[in-house]
């Protein structure tokens, strides 16, 4: 069942959505550097935090996106779902590059090391890993609907793989800061109310710049496949 | 009934077809040999402990060896027209998913088997009276490789870049699996037993079952066509 494509013209987001990117980028760029106080014991390289926690908690929500999208590509065999899943994981994983990338730098200085096979960066490191994956199997995978299946085959084997993952890097051992935003003494009292408001800032900008991006690439996957199917369909007509 | 039946029927052929040509064991069990002996030349002689680090050589080994036999099972598939010829068998596909999953567990426990025992030649590490631990631990870890192996073997083997594709689709789920058997085989290794890694078997079999489910429930939507 393919979807007719002439029928839909391609998305795109809305100048609204684009201001408001705009507006929510500068304004969470502007708090990070400027409003928000210089942490006391890390300096200033405690600022990344605003775009690191976001990004990570943006990509999270990309990652439902996948899986969701992918579930349902296998229910109903719409295209439509395809093209969410991958215009998705493609920008995840962009987002998930960026966390791994401001994590390093934030690393070094206070950690001493860029790295450490702690269990939040491992666990996390393995979802980039099967992000990276998916976006190979999509340009080796073969013809479209082949791949949409594999792909969505392989979204959901490492969605539920997720937990397991998370135990076993867990019990392995981990160093990771714990959360300063959802405590156990009550949600964001870990946090003083001016990086509380730069952190929302940050989280709110990370996800409207990524539904921007995110639609974009929609509107990319969209134009492509219609690309083919025209071209195919020139094929048949010079063949026949 | 009829699904048990098939499936044996399906593992015995495939088995039999192994039997005879010896093609994936044979790359496997020389290819674990080959990385015991590279890995143990990573190291300065004499200056490390087998306990130590003789469970990571032993899985890794393992598990790249797992990889190209994978790759080979599927090969033979796809190159002689053999899956169109299973899909067009009257059976469903989970049952094909049992029947492959079936043989590579089968192919995967014996190459396992066989790179315990040069571990233990060349490393010469007293395992023998521990054998039924280690046991439960290569049969565990084999079923879960051959359990997401199946799935990403069979994708694989329809794609362009199927030696690359293999191992960067399985390796990073199948991590938390090699996580807990090594952790499982040092604990072996180092005479505590299973009894002090009794949380890394129990991950060990929620791996073996999550995935067994997952991809015996995902393995139609691979084999379409």
């Amino acid at each position: 069942m393919t979807r007719d494509h002439s029928l839909n013209p391609p998305t795109t987001p809305s100048s609204a959505l684009v201001g408001a990117a705009l507006v929510t980028t500068l304004l969470a760029l502007y708090s990070a550097l400027v409003f928000a106080p210089t942490d006391r014991v890390q300096g200033d390289v405690q600022r990344l935090f605003y775009l690191h926690v976001p990004a990570a908690l943006t990509m999270y929500l990309a990652i439902l996106l996948v899986f969701i999208a992918s579930l349902r590509y296998l229910q109903t065999r719409d295209a439509a779902w395809d093209e969410l899943a991958t215009s998705g994981a493609e920008i995840g994983l962009l987002w998930g590059t960026i966390v791994l990338l401001t994590g390093a730098m934030w690393a070094k200085p206070i950690w001493g090391a860029w790295w450490t096979w702690d269990a939040r960066l491992t666990s996390f490191f393995i979802l980039w890993l099967i992000f990276v994956a998916y976006v190979m199997l999509r340009s080796y995978g073969g013809e479209v609907e082949q791949v949409a299946r594999f792909c969505a085959v392989l979204s959901i084997l490492g969605f539920v793989g997720m937990p397991i993952t998370h135990y076993a890097v867990e019990w392995f051992r981990t160093m990771h800061p714990g959360p300063v935003i959802m405590t156990e003494g009550g949600l964001g009292r870990g946090l003083p109310g001016s990086m509380l408001a730069t952190f929302a800032f940050g989280l709110v900008a990370s996800v409207v710049l990524f539904a921007n991006l995110f639609i974009l690439r929609l509107r990319l996957e969209q134009q492509s496949r219609r690309t083919q199917q025209i071209r195919r369909h020139l094929d048949l007509m010079e063949t026949s | 009934m009829n699904m048990v039946r098939f499936t044996f029927i399906l593992i015995s052929k495939d088995l039999r077809l192994e039997w005879r040509s010896k093609e994936v064991l044979s790359s496997t069990v020389f290819f674990a040999m080959i990385a015991l002996t590279v890995i143990y030349f990573g190291f300065q002689p004499g200056r490390f402990q087998v306990a130590d680090v003789g469970p990571g050589i032993l899985w890794t080994a393992f598990l790249f060896s797992a990889l190209l036999g994978m790759n080979r099972m599927f090969q033979a598939e796809s190159e002689r027209g053999g899956l169109e010829g299973l899909m067009l068998c009257p059976i469903d596909r989970t049952t094909l998913y049992l029947a492959k999953c079936g043989t590579l567990f089968v192919l995967l426990t014996t190459t396992i088997v066989a790179t315990f025992f040069m571990f233990i030649i060349f490393f010469n590490v007293r395992l023998l009276g521990q054998l039924p631990q280690l046991a439960l631990v290569a049969i565990l870890g084999s079923l879960g490789l051959s359990a997401l192996g199946t799935s990403f073997a069979a994708m694989a083997s329809k794609t362009s870049a199927r030696d690359i594709l293999l191992p960067l689709l399985l390796v990073p789920i199948a991590i938390p699996l090699l996580i807990a058997a090594v952790k499982c085989t040092a604990a072996i290794l180092s005479g505590d037993g299973l009894t002090t890694a009794q949380s890394w078997v129990q991950l060990l079999a929620a791996f073996d079952v999550i995935f067994l489910a997952a991809g015996y429930l995902t393995f139609p939507a691979i084999l379409e066509e």
